[in-house]
């Protein structure tokens, strides 16, 4: 398909591409103004986008050729001249959940489609062949090939790519891709590459969550392509471009000045984090059984400090942030790739605790190969690192045992049967081929056919809604465990982490002021992802005045930028306020989504009880002076003369019934029926009443 | 990196001052300070024991200045600034000099921590 060029106006092309691969059918669709009132762009401008293209008469499941990957930017992606300003929001509906599932990625991808003329693109359909669609910005040609004589895995993939289509201009091209984990496995991620220009190398960023990647790969598509050569930085043409300059700036010159000071992202990325939760019981060990282990600083900052190749390390151009670190010449010592020299992004703080302490493995060089053979594969490794870590204590308390692991011995702390299976899962084959189905999955399989205990697995399988958790202890903080639990796609810690705000700060004492923190940060942070920006630069740094202001968690100042921003580039006036006002739209919208899909009620809200206490004795006993005198100070019990299990039971009965007042607190601030669905006044006052929605609303309440 | 030190300007060991008692009657209180983010590279250390006499936080925080000129400035008024004081794993909002401290206690300093 030829498209005429167009230019981008106010950060909007104006129109977005539809592609089916059944059919080969390659269309432009309009965006109008209600859409962009509406949806922002982004996460917003993609579930619109599905939600409009699945079929009315009923619920597909992700494997149905109508399932489509949506990927956008947004009306402030693509700008250089703002920290995080390159981010890529994907949307489709998930092997994991069975529902909508939203992932936020760095690279060039979106913002180089947007330069090619789309705000957003939606594949639809399944190819009879591999495939790759080719968006060509520079011919002004959109065409969908054959992948023949490509490499599968990504590290191979990506550099391919940049040779087919570069036409020597390696930076011209960025491409989204999987691997063959993603074929094999319902735990497929999404590379989303970008030429890194003083290393000659392709890196990639990973939209991990939801098996976005098996999705990908379920159509026959190789790779997505954009080919854009000639970057502008006023190319997103932005209303007042004076602002918006004066504006980046400013920002930019505090991440700089601040940055070194505070935590170094620019060194040493999300990996300060490890030491940090270490210190307050809150990083992920055994399986989300402890919260700190004596070898935790083995995997800290200073090591990485040490390891990371230095460099600028920004996954978009422009950012001052610039967190996405990489290794470089990493020797990997098993698998396919053994003994080769090869790059590897990251690890960034998830994967390290998810495949390091979370499976009581403290070896950095252990983390970097399970990081790079998850990404190559297209595996993501918050999935994997908090799967494994069920695996292993399943088989450490004698659920599974060796006959059903393929003879691997899984116990914590066992790195080279971690690695055995990682490439199992990857290449499907027996243990791993059940394993890659996911927690919940895997819960079902070993109950059925390994007669383990379904009452166990359900409390220590860290899943909700299908979805694997990201690695944080959440026992200790009740707003947490709602950030997780009442989280749109699952427990992924974008929409909310307050673990800090409610322990170590104690701003959050009530229902009420937690269901306030539960309304505005995920309102906030979702306002991200519909315009094409990273959270980091939010509250990662923050001015020195900050502290005292009235609510130093929203890092007002920065959200006051952002209105300037978004009013600089789009046109449209805002503030504060009108930020989280669009995004209450798109996250409403996106909870009625999950009602289409059959799946977004209370019953959905509810998490394991490893999130919110101890399951175990040990694990009591573990932390019995806390768990003691919670006892005494909420009046549960004396504990004087109890036995362990009565205490634990205790425990546990009111643990479980605060979540739920949390839930009461949470939906009433919402304006969400006490079964968690939004109410006809709150989705007419957002101006999402469209017929179909209010259809759907009829039939569930 | 652990590191102990002691501030008892009459040179007497640490271990002495425990043993006859006379230190906790003059006011010496031991704590545990942790750094995190960039000022754990300016110390050089991430945790270090320090023994302090009088033992409020002011005091603390003027002797890690002494040790540390290069934290001086950001220590020198807790209130202000980006940097954030915890307590035994809780938040002093706001850090009072004043506020009393006793052996054993555990000072974090860092900057504001928003996760990943």
């Amino acid at each position: 398909m030829n498209y005429k060029p167009g230019i981008i106006e106010r950060g909007y092309n104006n129109r977005t591409l539809y592609i089916n691969l059944s059919t080969g059918e390659l269309r432009e669709k309009p965006v109008d103004a209600r859409m962009k009132e509406t949806f922002i762009g982004g996460r917003g401008f993609d579930l619109w986008l599905l939600w409009n293209s699945l079929p009315r008469d009923r619920v597909i499941r992700w494997d149905d050729p109508e399932n489509e990957l949506c990927i956008a930017s947004g009306p402030l992606g693509g700008t250089t001249l703002y920290p995080g300003s390159g981010k890529s929001i994907v949307v489709s509906i998930s092997p994991l959940t069975g529902s909508v599932m939203d992932s936020n990625v760095g690279g060039f991808f979106g913002p180089y489609l947007k330069f090619c003329g789309f705000d957003a693109i939606e594949v639809q359909g399944r190819a009879a062949k591999d495939s790759i669609i080719v968006v060509d910005g520079d011919r002004r040609e959109v065409r969908i090939e054959e992948a023949e004589g490509l490499p599968l895995d990504t590290h191979l993939l990506a550099p391919a790519l940049g040779q087919r289509y570069g036409e020597g201009n390696p930076r011209s091209v960025a491409s989204v891709t999987s691997g063959r984990g993603a074929e094999h496995s319902l735990w497929g991620c999404l590379n989303f590459s970008y030429y890194d220009l003083a290393r000659k190398s392709y890196r990639c960023k990973q939209a991990g969550r939801g098996g976005l990647g098996t999705v990908m790969r379920n159509k026959r598509l190789r790779a997505l392509v954009a080919k854009f050569s000639e970057m502008r930085p006023d190319i997103n043409h932005p209303a007042d471009p004076e602002t918006l300059k004066k504006g980046g700036r400013r920002y930019n010159a505090q991440i700089r000045e601040l940055d070194p000071k505070q935590n170094e992202m620019s060194t040493i990325g999300t990996t300060h984090l490890v030491t940090i939760m270490n210190d307050h019981d809150l990083l992920p060990v055994h399986n989300f059984r402890y919260g700190s282990h004596p070898d935790a600083p083995k995997l800290g900052k200073e090591v990485f400090r040490r390891i990371f190749h230095p460099g600028y390390d920004g996954c978009w151009v422009g950012c001052s942030v610039a967190c996405s670190h990489t290794v470089k010449d990493f020797v990997p010592r098993t698998g396919p790739y053994k003994g080769e020299r090869v790059w590897v992004d990251g690890p960034e703080y998830e994967t390290i605790a998810g495949c390091g302490s979370n499976l009581g493995v403290f070896d950095p060089n252990f983390v970097i190969e399970m990081n790079f053979y998850c990404d190559t594969y297209g595996l993501d490794t918050i999935s994997v690192g908090t799967g494994f870590a069920f695996v292993m204590e399943c088989y450490e308390i004698g659920l599974i045992k060796k006959e059903h692991t393929d003879g691997l011995e899984l116990r914590f702390g066992n790195a080279d049967a971690a690695l055995e299976l990682l490439h199992k899962v990857a290449w499907g084959e027996g243990f791993g081929k059940i394993v890659g189905q996911g927690v919940r999955r895997m819960k079902q399989y070993f109950a059925a056919h390994f007669g383990a205990d379904p009452q166990i697995m359900a409390d220590i399988g860290m899943e909700a809604k299908g979805l694997e958790f990201s690695e944080y202890i959440t026992k200790e903080s009740l707003a947490q465990q709602g950030g997780y639990g009442l989280a749109l796609k699952g427990p992924q810690h974008d929409e909310a982490w307050l673990i800090f705000l409610d322990m170590v700060h104690g701003y959050l004492p009530t229902f009420e002021k937690k269901a306030e923190a539960l309304h505005w940060f995920p309102m906030w942070r979702t306002w991200f992802g519909l315009n094409g920006l990273c959270k980091l630069p939010w509250n990662d740094i923050v001015p020195p005045e900050n502290k005292n202001t009235p609510e130093p968690a929203k890092v007002m100042q920065h959200v006051e930028w952002y209105a300037e921003y978004f009013t600089a580039t789009t046109g449209r006036k805002a503030t504060p306020d009108d930020l989280i006002k669009m995004s209450e739209r798109v996250y409403n919208f996106q909870r009625l989504f999950n009602l289409r899909m059959g799946f977004g009620t209370r019953k959905d809200d509810r998490i394991p009880y490893r999130a919110m206490g101890p399951v175990t004795e040990e694990e009591y006993e573990s932390r019995r002076d806390r768990y003691d005198k919670q006892l005494v100070e909420n009046g549960i019990m004396n504990p004087e003369g109890k036995s362990t299990k009565e205490k634990l039971a205790a425990l546990r009965r009111y643990r479980e019934e605060q979540y739920e007042r949390l839930m009461d607190a949470v939906y009433q601030r919402r304006g969400w029926t006490r079964n968690g669905i939004p109410t006809p006044e709150k989705v007419r006052e957002l101006g999402i009443d469209f017929p179909d929605v209010m259809e759907l609303l009829k039939k569930h309440l | 990196m652990t590191e102990r030190e002691t501030s008892s300007e009459d040179g007497r060991a640490e271990g002495e001052e425990e043993e006859g008692g006379e230190g906790r009657a003059r006011g010496v209180v031991e704590c545990e300070v942790r750094f995190y983010g960039g000022i754990a590279r300016d110390t050089g250390t991430e945790r270090v024991l320090v023994s302090i006499t009088g033992g409020t936080l002011g005091e603390l925080l003027t002797e890690l200045g002494r040790r540390w000129p290069v934290l001086r400035e950001r220590l020198s008024d807790p209130a202000a600034g980006f940097l954030v004081f915890v307590l035994n794993g809780r938040a002093l909002e706001p850090p009072e000099p004043t506020l009393r401290l006793k052996s054993g206690d555990v000072l974090s300093i860092m900057p504001f921590v928003a996760g990943g």
